[in-house]
């Protein structure tokens, strides 16, 4: 009896599940299962829409945008590519047939072109497209390079020549190289020996856009007697990895190095119109994904500035240094004080603190909780990240090198300084909050709610100046250790 | 965080529990009521945009998660608990299973003496 009762449940419910399943026009049978496991923390992202979260990546558009109409007027089904996921075919169709399939990629970033274009119209827009934002009316590539910058154009230009020239005379020999962008460069040569100039994960400098990038060669190919790079862009989510000529690409040399930071100056004051990545919603979330995830494993330069980037095109969402921490002056006096008796007068906190800082956190709460009401929720929350914080910088960037002594001999093993220390070494926290808090991505009115609450938080411990902190600090360096414990189950 | 496992078929009736139009809290599963809940998660996934999942792992997980709640309230006007959210969150995501960043491990992996910025000493005297 039970059993059928149940079995007609399953049904609605799973009749109910579709519905909700079509609303959202995901993949109705991939909502049942669990996102448990994403293969990386990329395509979490990868399949992010608006409504439900699919597995896999949507054929083509690895974006997975719902709509198939897509933001200028790609239509898809002029490339063929598509139907291949990230992965070019090896026939030999010609430049239309891959690049008609990233156009799905790059599109959903920033430029859109109809159709497949011939090899070369697909190049010159390449140059832009993920520099600029171009408005849905499709503009051919040459028509919309005019307003682009002088440097692109340049490279375009001598793109078309020398795609011209390849055509012509595959074999020739250096004379080709004149007709480079950069005449400098013994490297950016025609492949007419048909000799690989860059090798498979070699790291190599890459034009994209307006700007150079260092990049990886996953793969080399010949195509149409060329040779073509695969390269991921370093730091960038693996979406934007791209066959590219090797007249985009660069050896890895320290002259080129240069040329790339002298186009990042360059950039410098046009980043934000031209990449235009903040108008649009979609291309934000891949911009979060490659700040916060991709800045880990970015190189130093570049890391920093797509940060920077995205951060000032994001607007809102997120800030460089959020959290300005006005520290009142008693306390501050406080904190100078601290630092005479420890590093003048040889002194020290006598630990274990009583109060400790979970008590300390624990009193606020308590406090507010009388003062608020009910909504202490949120600030429970800060608390715990306060918390958090403390026990993880305290033993780095919180001590005095004259207290590492005292550390090692309190805090052991499954002790966690909130345990142990007090109210000066919070203080001390504030001091240092600006610096960890950047790293998280919080939108601009958050930050200030935020900063009302640590300067509140502040204003209690000035209200409770005299109980929490110790007036005098100890003399002798011994560690007295088992009077009065105190509480030590705050955890 | 405690995180229940994948499958919470403590929750009701046996069935897959990752189906969306189950709400934890809901006592009537009314038309109206679903269309709520899925307000509710979009909204939510939408603030994945700015507080994205994996730093729930972090250091800074508290305050990622303030955020998301701060976010949810102000769209909803309404209060939230942060462990409402957590539960939402849930039902995307196995959060126990996300790695938390690398960066984490970036910004507090370098062991530096604590000191107070000049302009504390400049005003000393007073």
């Amino acid at each position: 009896m039970a059993r059928v009762i149940e079995y007609q449940n399953l049904v609605i419910t799973l009749l109910l599940l579709l519905n909700f399943a079509f609303m959202t026009s995901g993949r109705p049978l991939s909502v049942l299962k669990t996102i448990s496991c994403p293969d990386t923390n990329d395509e979490l992202f990868d399949r992010f829409s608006l409504g439900s979260i699919k597995e896999g990546p949507s054929p083509g558009i690895g974006h997975g945008f719902e709509d198939k109409a897509p933001l200028g007027g790609i239509k898809l089904g002029a490339s063929p590519g598509i139907e291949d996921g990230y992965k070019p075919t090896r026939n030999k169709d010609g430049h239309g047939h891959e690049f008609g399939h990233k156009f799905a990629s790059i599109q959903t970033l920033g430029g859109i072109k109809e159709g497949p274009s011939p090899g070369i119209g697909h190049k010159i827009i390449n140059v832009e497209s993920l520099g600029g934002r171009k408005d849905s009316s499709p503009s051919p590539g040459k028509h919309s390079k005019k307003k682009r910058r002088v440097k692109g154009n340049h490279r375009s230009k001598k793109l078309t020549e020398t795609f011209q020239k390849e055509k012509k005379n595959m074999g020739s020999s250096k004379d080709d190289s004149a007709t480079d962008g950069d005449k400098s460069t013994a490297n950016r040569r025609r492949p007419e020996s048909n000799s690989n100039l860059y090798s498979d994960g070699e790291k190599v400098l890459a034009y994209h856009g307006p700007r150079i990038y260092e990049a990886k060669v996953q793969k080399a190919e010949i195509r149409k007697n060329e040779w073509k790079y695969f390269v991921h862009y370093l730091g960038w989510n693996k979406n934007w990895d791209e066959w590219v000529g090797v007249d985009r690409l660069m050896k890895y040399t320290e002259e080129n190095i240069q040329k790339q930071q002298a186009l990042d100056k360059k950039q410098g004051v046009d980043k934000n119109p031209k990449s235009g990545r903040s108008t649009q919603a979609k291309p934000k979330i891949l911009n979060d994904v490659k700040v916060e995830k991709e800045d880990a494993k970015s190189s130093g330069a570049k890391g920093k500035k797509r940060k920077s980037d995205s951060s000032t095109e994001k607007g809102n969402a997120s800030v460089e240094k959020p959290v300005k921490i006005q520290i009142p002056s008693t306390l501050k006096k406080q904190l100078v004080d601290d630092w005479e008796f420890i590093n003048r007068q040889d002194k020290l906190v006598k630990l274990p603190r009583s109060p400790n800082v979970d008590e300390i956190l624990a009193k606020y709460l308590e406090y507010r909780s009388k003062k608020d009401g009910m909504m202490t929720d949120a600030v429970a929350e800060i608390l715990k990240g306060l918390r958090c914080y403390f026990d993880r910088a305290l033993p780095v960037i919180l001590l005095y090198n004259k207290e590492r002594k005292q550390f090692q001999d309190m805090v052991t093993d499954n002790v966690s300084p909130s345990t142990i220390y007090g109210a000066e070494h919070l203080l001390r926290l504030f001091v240092k909050l600006p610096e960890l808090l950047p790293y998280v991505n919080i939108e601009e009115d958050l930050a200030t709610r935020l900063q009302q609450k640590f300067l509140d938080f502040l204003k209690f411990l000035q209200k409770n100046q005299t109980s929490f902190f110790i007036s005098s600090y100890d003399g002798s360096k011994d560690s007295d250790s088992s009077a009065g414990r105190g509480k030590m189950n705050q955890e | 965080m405690n995180k229940k496992n994948g499958d919470k078929e403590d929750e009701q009736d046996g069935l897959s529990v990752h189906s969306p139009c189950k709400a934890p809290n809901s006592s009537s599963s009314s038309l109206r009521k679903e269309q709520s809940q899925v307000d509710l998660e979009l909204k939510l996934l939408e603030a994945l945009e700015i507080y994205p999942p994996v730093k729930l792992q972090g250091i800074h997980r508290h305050f990622v998660l303030y955020g998301l709640t701060e976010y949810m309230r102000r769209s909803f006007n309404r209060q939230f608990s942060a462990s409402d959210v957590l539960q939402m969150l849930d039902r995307f995501y196995n959060l126990e299973m996300l790695k938390p960043d690398d960066e984490d491990s970036r910004i507090l992996n370098q062991v530096e003496e604590f000191s107070l910025p000049p302009s504390y000493f400049t005003k000393e005297g007073s």
